[in-house]
């Protein structure tokens, strides 16, 4: 891409991914039986950033992840790559990671590095990759058969494997599944690492906290559809479960009985309130009343508890 | 190209790291053995044994490999889901199936001048002269498995390795026996069968058009004929079943 034309593209919002009525429907030949594997799914995704899917198990994540890199071909609607490019050259941009991944046990890591690149037209030196590998600490392992790498070793080679063609958006498939919390915690920084420079990520997790802590924005998928989409902090923000209001310097509390969970602990008063409207009315009252404000906390539902209202509802 | 290269490679190396690859050696071994025991007990016949013996072999090794080796190597990259990493990137179907038909091809070259090369040395050792007529059928074996190996990547394609492997044996032994074929329904007057002999004259490979074994031992001579017969008929078929294969391959998915 010519510097020009970056200029002219900044500040414009380029959709990566747009799915618009996307239906996948998984029919035996020799059996009347069809499943639903997706039922009219909605999502865009827009360049640079961190989209977290979520969803319950056969919800459609993989399903719709394995459609846009061509695994899987659409039973109806339209997936839309890069504007519209072809299906080669949206590969060409685009790097994958399955769910537990596999690679080819009898290579070592940086020959499936080295095979990976040739698949791209690259003919990178050792050295360039031996780099990629320290990146995500497997330099050591480099000349060790895949047959003998972990499961988190294959995670790391795994998403090193999807940077290999230098593309502009990754498709992690649960890319946290299965590692242990260090592991979890190094995939993630290395997520927000690409993402930093400037790689769109896609990614399905079930793991709510991991999407909470990486993600700008999360969709979440039931039954083959999307349910809800938007940004982390305002699918929590407006969800404000209750506040607690920590003051001291009063003696007579019981008027506050009537707003919510009163405990008092020393000369310390704990209030919980789920009325949030009556806030501010409370926090003057208790300041003309003598007390001395300590803290206002909004305590706001977790993203776990907001999916799996979502799921209910 | 450099894309069918790569998994050519790939493949070529997965199948030298291969068990079975291992297993017919140890098997070539001591076929190569046991010619001992066959050479000494036909005294005044050395010469012809052991050039048919080797001629021999040479054609049931690529046709094993072909069988063992060759009909897994597509089914397995989808069973071990290695193919996900595959196709995700800018690969075309075609790109996959020529890799893996050129890989598997890698192989059985190599395989092939391993034994030749061997059968040399046998050759002196035991004849004293190297009867270098022999390359013939060299020539021939590589456009004879250049097609069985086309004929092996198309049926797996849609079949499990077992059933492909049973199946390439199949079409290599009627194809071998093909223009004998309508001959068949000649002498058994049995006339209901023409339909299905015809079938199989057309729509099989007639693997007897690289049959020169006989020529090869009794040095009999091999028309230049059946030389570009083999080529192109090898060529064509090959090119035809790769095309098929691909589209095949273009209607799969990988759930």
């Amino acid at each position: 891409m010519s510097n020009l034309w970056q200029e002219d593209c900044r500040g414009l919002e380029m959709k990566v991914i747009e799915i618009k009525n996307l239906v996948k429907i998984y029919a035996s030949p020799f059996m009347r039986k069809k499943s639903i594997g997706l039922n009219g799914l909605n999502m865009e995704v827009e360049e640079g950033e961190i989209f977290g899917l979520l969803g319950p198990n056969g919800a459609g994540k993989t399903t719709a992840l394995k459609i846009i890199t061509h695994l899987l071909k659409p039973s109806g609607g339209s997936v839309t790559l890069f504007g519209g490019v072809g299906s080669l050259e949206a590969r060409k941009r685009m790097g994958f990671l399955p769910e537990n991944p596999t690679f080819y046990r009898h290579l070592t890591g940086m020959e499936l590095l080295q095979f990976y690149s040739r698949l791209y037209g690259k003919n990178p030196t050792r050295k360039e990759l031996e780099e990629k590998l320290k990146v995500v600490g497997l330099k050591d392992s480099q000349d060790r058969r895949i047959s003998g790498y972990s499961k988190g070793m294959l995670q790391r080679i795994g998403l090193i494997q999807t940077l290999i063609g230098d593309p502009d958006l990754l498709v992690l498939d649960e890319p946290l599944s299965g590692l242990d919390p260090v592991g979890r915690r190094e995939m993630k920084d290395l997520i927000r690492k690409v993402n930093m420079e400037g790689k769109t990520v896609l990614f399905s997790s079930h793991i709510l906290s991991d999407v909470e802590a990486i993600c700008n924005r999360v969709g979440i998928i039931v039954d083959g559809k999307m349910k809800k989409v938007g940004h982390i902090g305002e699918i929590l923000k407006s969800e404000i479960r209750y506040i607690d209001i920590e003051f001291e310097g009063m003696e007579e509390i019981d008027w506050l009985n009537e707003y919510g969970d009163l405990k008092k602990e020393g000369k310390v008063i704990y209030l919980r309130t789920k009325d949030t409207e009556k806030k501010d009315k409370v926090l003057k009252e208790i300041s003309r009343r003598g007390g001395r404000i300590i803290s206002v906390v909004p305590q706001r539902q977790s993203l776990e508890e907001h999916f799996i209202r979502t799921l209910n509802e | 190209m450099s894309r069918v290269f790569a998994i050519a490679s790939n493949t070529f190396r997965e199948s030298i790291r291969d068990k079975i690859l291992l297993s017919l050696a140890v098997l070539g071994f001591l076929l190569i053995a046991a010619s001992k025991v066959f050479v000494p007990i036909s005294i005044g016949q050395q010469a012809k044994v052991i050039k048919d013996f080797g001629v021999g072999l040479i054609e049931i090794f690529s046709l094993l490999i072909v069988v063992l080796i060759g009909t897994r190597i597509l089914y397995q990259e989808i069973e071990r889901k290695t193919i996900y990493s595959i196709i995700s990137k800018p690969v075309t179907e075609l790109d996959f199936v020529l890799g893996k038909f050129l890989g598997l091809y890698y192989l059985i070259i190599v395989i092939q001048l391993i034994l030749f090369s061997i059968f040399i040395l046998f050759m002196k050792f035991y004849l004293g002269t190297i009867d270098w007529f022999l390359l013939n059928a060299l020539y021939f074996y590589l456009f004879e498995f250049l097609l069985l190996d086309a004929v092996a990547v198309f049926l797996s394609c849609f079949t499990t390795p077992i059933t492909a492997g049973i199946l390439t044996l199949l079409v290599f032994f009627v194809g071998q026996l093909s223009h004998y074929l309508k001959d068949l329904v000649v002498v058994t007057g049995v006339s209901e069968l023409s339909v299905l002999v015809n079938f199989l004259y057309f729509a099989l490979p007639n693997f007897s058009v690289f049959n020169v074994k006989a020529n090869v031992v009794y040095h009999l001579p091999i028309s230049v004929n059946s030389y570009f017969l083999a080529f192109s008929y090898s060529i064509l078929y090959t090119l035809i079943l790769l095309i098929i294969s691909s589209l095949l391959y273009s209607l799969k998915e990988y759930q």
